[in-house]
């Protein structure tokens, strides 16, 4: 398979020829994170968020590869290590201590948030990741999930952002009562 | 239009930039407004933090051991290595076989299918075992040659060049040419740990990349260079003996490839496509 065609494959949203590139590059990028004072978990995770960058950038149509697609994952993984590295740095105790009430309220929102996604069944946790964090347009959730049409891609959106809504809503006001 | 539709339509961009506005105004002035909005706010998040998990959870299944750079970098030293073995078998064998009286013709062939083939061909390697290269093999600069190096001795074992010894940089540099090769390893990782390699001992050989030669080789200094992607096996020279003396075959990927000895110029391995020497030639395998 010609570099072409796997680029052309991640950007049709094929998870699969993610992982291929996943393993393809694994070693050279984890090596860069690990010849540079981090860690092979903390080279791992690098390498990971950056490939769920490209991911990002590859489906949302706008990507343009000027070079191969190993320099440019190559890049976003220098970018990231290199932020690590400074946040590393700058992250005092004091900033740590500041930080952490902020830090434990936002988590247990999330928290929150994760559990109601997960109570969805499958066809609305994947129409929802697809939209917000793919960027995949209403025909492709369609075509990608069976759809008859964009338009029952856009109500089933709708549905499925309403009830997670409702989810929330219901569970942060058990929690506010607890509290 | 509700709240909750103002919002959800602020998010999925389909407001114009003066209802966008509008809207950021009286998110301002309204508390149980402002509320909603960055409870959807946080859920959009939640949405994604978790496809992005998702995501995330799947490489993380993926197993790294044995694909990628790594199987390349071995495909590529196992290459190198029966690379190694089967030219010195060559090279050894050199000496005892006559020169071809014409070797300028470059589709040799031709003539030499209508001539008796008669195999010289040793099995001279028959412990010959497929190398199991490690990774730290795999990325050296230099490997020793066979410890059956006697007649050469050190001085040809220092000349012996795996294939990863142009593709280290690559690492740092991944402007090189090493995502030219990537795409074999990744559908078959490790296929030369199979490869017959039939002749014996001691010359040098590379296998090189390169961005001008795909699919080349060179016959330098009593050395066969490989260039391009010759990850996959397995491989073979073969020896026959014509009426003109003594005509080189590789054998990779099910075909034959002529080699010709006579110079040092690169060349490009061109199959042969004469059926009944291809014939031959596979008897002799």
């Amino acid at each position: 398979m010609t570099e072409q065609e796997l680029f052309a494959r991640i950007c049709r949203g094929d998870e699969e020829a993610l992982d291929l590139i996943y393993r393809k590059y694994y070693r050279m990028m984890v090596r860069m994170v690990v010849t540079n004072s981090g860690t092979e978990q903390e080279a791992k995770d690098i390498y990971q968020e950056a490939i769920v960058v490209f991911w990002q950038k590859a489906i949302s149509g706008n990507l343009v590869l000027t070079s191969k697609m190993s320099t440019y994952i190559y890049s976003i993984c220098q970018n990231l290590w290199r932020k690590e590295l400074d946040r590393k740095s700058r992250h005092t105790s004091e900033q740590k201590e500041t930080g952490e009430l902020v830090t434990k309220d936002k988590e247990e929102r999330a928290r929150i948030i994760r559990n109601c996604i997960e109570q969805l069944d499958e066809t609305c946790r994947k129409v929802l990741g697809y939209y917000y964090f793919d960027g995949m347009s209403m025909q492709e959730i369609a075509t990608r999930l069976g759809f008859a049409n964009t338009d029952t891609a856009k109500t089933k959106k709708y549905k499925c952002k309403k009830k997670l809504s409702e989810l929330v809503k219901t569970l942060y006001s058990e929690h506010d009562f607890l509290d | 239009m509700t709240n909750y539709e103002k919002i959800e339509a602020f998010f999925d961009g389909e407001l114009t930039e003066a209802e966008r506005e509008s809207l950021l105004r009286e998110i301002e002035s309204d508390p149980a407004l402002k509320q909603e909005f960055e409870l959807q706010k946080d859920i959009i998040e939640g949405i994604k933090a978790y496809r992005k998990e998702q995501l995330i959870a799947r490489l993380d299944k993926l197993d790294v051991a044995t694909s990628g750079q790594v199987s390349l970098l071995k495909a590529l030293g196992l290459a190198g290595l029966a690379g190694i073995l089967l030219v010195g078998g060559y090279i050894l064998l050199k000496p005892e076989v006559q020169e071809p009286a014409n070797n300028s013709n470059t589709n040799t062939e031709q003539p030499r299918a209508s001539e008796q083939v008669k195999d010289t061909y040793q099995e001279a390697t028959a412990d010959a075992q497929p190398v199991e290269a490690t990774e730290q093999e795999a990325e050296s600069k230099e490997v020793a040659a066979p410890t059956k190096a006697s007649s050469t001795g050190k001085e040809n074992q220092k000349k012996v060049s795996t294939p990863p010894a142009v593709a280290i940089p690559e690492f740092a540099e991944p402007d090189n040419e090493e995502p030219q090769v990537a795409d074999e390893a990744l559908e078959a990782p490790s296929p030369v740990a199979s490869a017959a390699v039939r002749l014996k001992e001691n010359t040098t050989v590379e296998v090189k990349f390169s961005k001008r030669y795909k699919f080349h080789y060179q016959v330098k200094d009593g050395g066969l260079i490989l260039y391009g992607k010759f990850d996959q096996g397995p491989f073979e020279v073969i020896e026959v003996k014509t009426s003109k003396g003594i005509a080189s075959y590789l054998y990779y990927h099910n075909n034959f490839y002529c080699l010709e000895t006579d110079s040092e110029e690169i060349k490009p391995l061109v199959a042969v496509t004469n059926p009944e020497l291809i014939k031959q030639l596979e008897k002799r395998r």
